[in-house]
């Protein structure tokens, strides 16, 4: 089962093209490591996948992303039903300027979740982040008191607490401590059971060390895609080859 | 560093390792412009304690031969018999800035809202420009709008139906002047007139917004709608009060399109279609006339200190209402 499969996938900014005829398949329950050097198209893809490309109005995109088989940019498609879906964590924290509580409630509240059970699902998200303890004396406390890893965290509390299938991570560890960054990225891995994950990252070694599968862009174009295993081992590409060993970059 | 012949001129060590990289004549004009461009900043701030001290100055005549209390709450202006009431002139003031501020705030904020979140950067861009042209209109075109358009739809026809309906129930409705010159009108056309800055203050706030929370709630799978709530709510409230007291400010002292609309009747207001008198018409209808009178020119300098303060009160509100809003988020 394929949760997202991209199929001829064309996008410009203006008359630059940032993606060139990109078709793969993410695998179901798993995480997908999307590499490449900066300015491959590695972060445009990703935000291919919610639309949130699609606020950019220089954008044109063309080809298709199925999303349990449908296209999710056919016309008439519910964009805010797929942003529901497809979660995203972005490169910086941002926590939005509310309390730590109310950050972590916006969401099943626009959405109509809680079901007067709203600070049950708030306790359990900032638990499953582990931030829980942290926090709980000072929940009504604004979110910006917090340091840049536990804004993180919270920041994916809060992208979970919508309930999504995929989410997706834009170098979500990138601007962190590396104890925070590691501290987000055993969480990542605790999820693939209950998430289909796809994140984005300049770092060879956090895909080594997170990565099922990887897709590794060059130029705006797929070079090599494949299970993590046989991609770092048996590379088939040269420009694979070069780029793991750090000749190129 | 070594000393150099002429460190009289620069006192502090930091200031003598950077000077001694220049040549003198570069380390001159530095300071040169250094201090002209303070100087420049410096005068701009003057400004408003000069301007408020010799307002002071000049009114202090009336203010020292009434109590300001009488002043202030005194009903009846009638120079030649030594009456000094300003009381109808605040009123008038005070009502046609709210008419105002009633017409066109909520409209203003929408339009902000719809211009800073809704639109595409090819909309906005023809959009503004027409915006700030509205800006830019001499107040004189508006209060003739008002003369000819304004005032005889109100005449006509607003406020005969106003008298039927509402005002049978309302006194605030009740059409009590027949001329078409009062608070309605001139308070319509001032919306107009403000409307503008308020929907470009609103707008440049929204657009202030870091991106990233525009991206974060969308990315949640709020709507447009539910992104532009949060934003203003979270976000931009501060700004957005500061954009309607500009226009509160802007609105209490226009004098020209009100003084034309008002009609100019020194009397509190009690109706919609009252005419009245505002502060600044007082000021521009009558300096320069009958200066012999004592007091005279001292009272109507006590009414342009009045505006000052009451328009300088509503920014430093403004600004305590803002920090006290951006300390919480």
């Amino acid at each position: 089962m394929q949760p997202l499969s991209i199929r001829k996938l064309n996008v410009w900014y203006g008359k630059q093209q940032a993606l060139k005829d990109i078709t793969v398949d993410i695998p179901y329950h798993q995480i997908t490591a999307i590499i490449g050097p900066s300015g491959c198209g590695k972060s445009t893809l990703l935000k291919s996948f919610n639309r949130l490309l699609d606020l950019n109005e220089q954008v044109r995109i063309n080809g298709q992303i199925l999303f349990d088989g449908e296209n999710i940019y056919a016309p008439g498609v519910d964009v805010t039903d797929i942003r529901t879906r497809i979660g995203l964590l972005a490169q910086k924290p941002f926590p939005l300027p509310m309390s730590i509580y109310d950050n972590v409630a916006y969401g099943p509240r626009i959405h109509g979740l809680a079901n007067g059970n709203l600070s049950q699902i708030v306790t359990a998200q900032l638990q499953a982040v582990g931030l829980w303890d942290e926090v709980k004396e000072r929940l009504k406390d604004p979110a910006t008191g917090l340091s840049g890893g536990q804004q993180q965290r919270l920041c994916l509390a809060r992208t979970l607490a919508v309930q999504p299938e995929v989410l997706l991570c834009d170098e979500s560890t990138a601007s962190l401590d590396p104890i925070s960054a590691r501290g987000i990225e055993e969480l990542l891995r605790g999820f693939k059971d209950k998430y289909t994950l796809v994140l984005v990252t300049h770092d060879i070694d956090q895909a080594r060390r997170l990565a099922d599968y990887v897709i590794f862009m060059w130029l705006g174009e797929l070079v090599e895609h494949g299970p993590a295993r046989r991609f770092f081992e048996q590379p088939q590409q040269e420009l694979t080859q070069a780029y793991l060993a750090r000749e190129i970059g | 560093m070594e000393a150099t012949p002429d460190t009289t001129i620069r006192p502090l060590p930091a200031k003598k390792i950077a000077a001694s990289r220049l040549s003198r004549w570069r380390w001159f004009k530095d300071a040169g412009a250094r201090t002209m461009l303070g100087a420049t900043a410096v005068i701009i701030c003057l400004l408003i304690v000069v301007i408020t001290a010799a307002l002071t100055a000049r009114s202090w005549p009336i203010l020292s031969a009434y109590p300001l209390a009488e002043l202030l709450t005194g009903q009846v202006w009638q120079p030649m018999r030594g009456l000094f009431g300003f009381a109808p002139f605040i009123a008038g003031s005070v009502a046609v800035t709210l008419v105002a501020m009633a017409f066109a705030v909520v409209p203003a904020v929408f339009s902000g809202m719809y211009l800073a979140e809704y639109t595409s950067s090819r909309t906005r861009s023809a959009l503004k420009p027409l915006i700030d042209l509205l800006v830019g209109i001499p107040s004189v075109v508006y209060g003739l709008w008002g003369v000819l358009f304004i005032v005889p739809l109100v005449r006509d026809h607003i406020g005969p139906l106003s008298d039927r309906t509402l005002g049978q129930f309302f006194p605030f409705f009740a059409r009590t002047n027949p001329s078409g010159y009062g608070l309605l009108a001139a308070g319509f056309v001032l919306a107009v007139m403000v409307f503008p800055l308020i929907v470009a203050v609103t707008e440049e706030v929204l657009r202030s917004i870091p991106r990233e929370m525009r991206e974060t709630l969308l990315a949640l799978g709020a709507t447009r709608w539910e992104t532009t709530r949060c934003i203003m709510r979270r976000a931009a409230l501060s700004g957005t009060l500061a954009a309607i007291v500009l226009g509160f400010s802007r609105a209490f002292g226009e004098t020209l399109a009100v003084m034309m609309l008002i009609g100019n009747t020194p009397r509190i207001p009690s109706s919609l279609f009252d005419a009245a008198y505002s502060l600044p018409a007082l000021i521009a209808n009558n300096y320069g006339e009958i200066m012999s009178v004592p007091l005279y020119e001292s009272a109507l300098m006590g009414a342009a200190l009045l505006l000052l303060i009451v328009v300088l009160g509503f920014n430093v509100m403004a600004r305590l209402v803002i920090m006290r809003l951006t300390k919480r988020s």
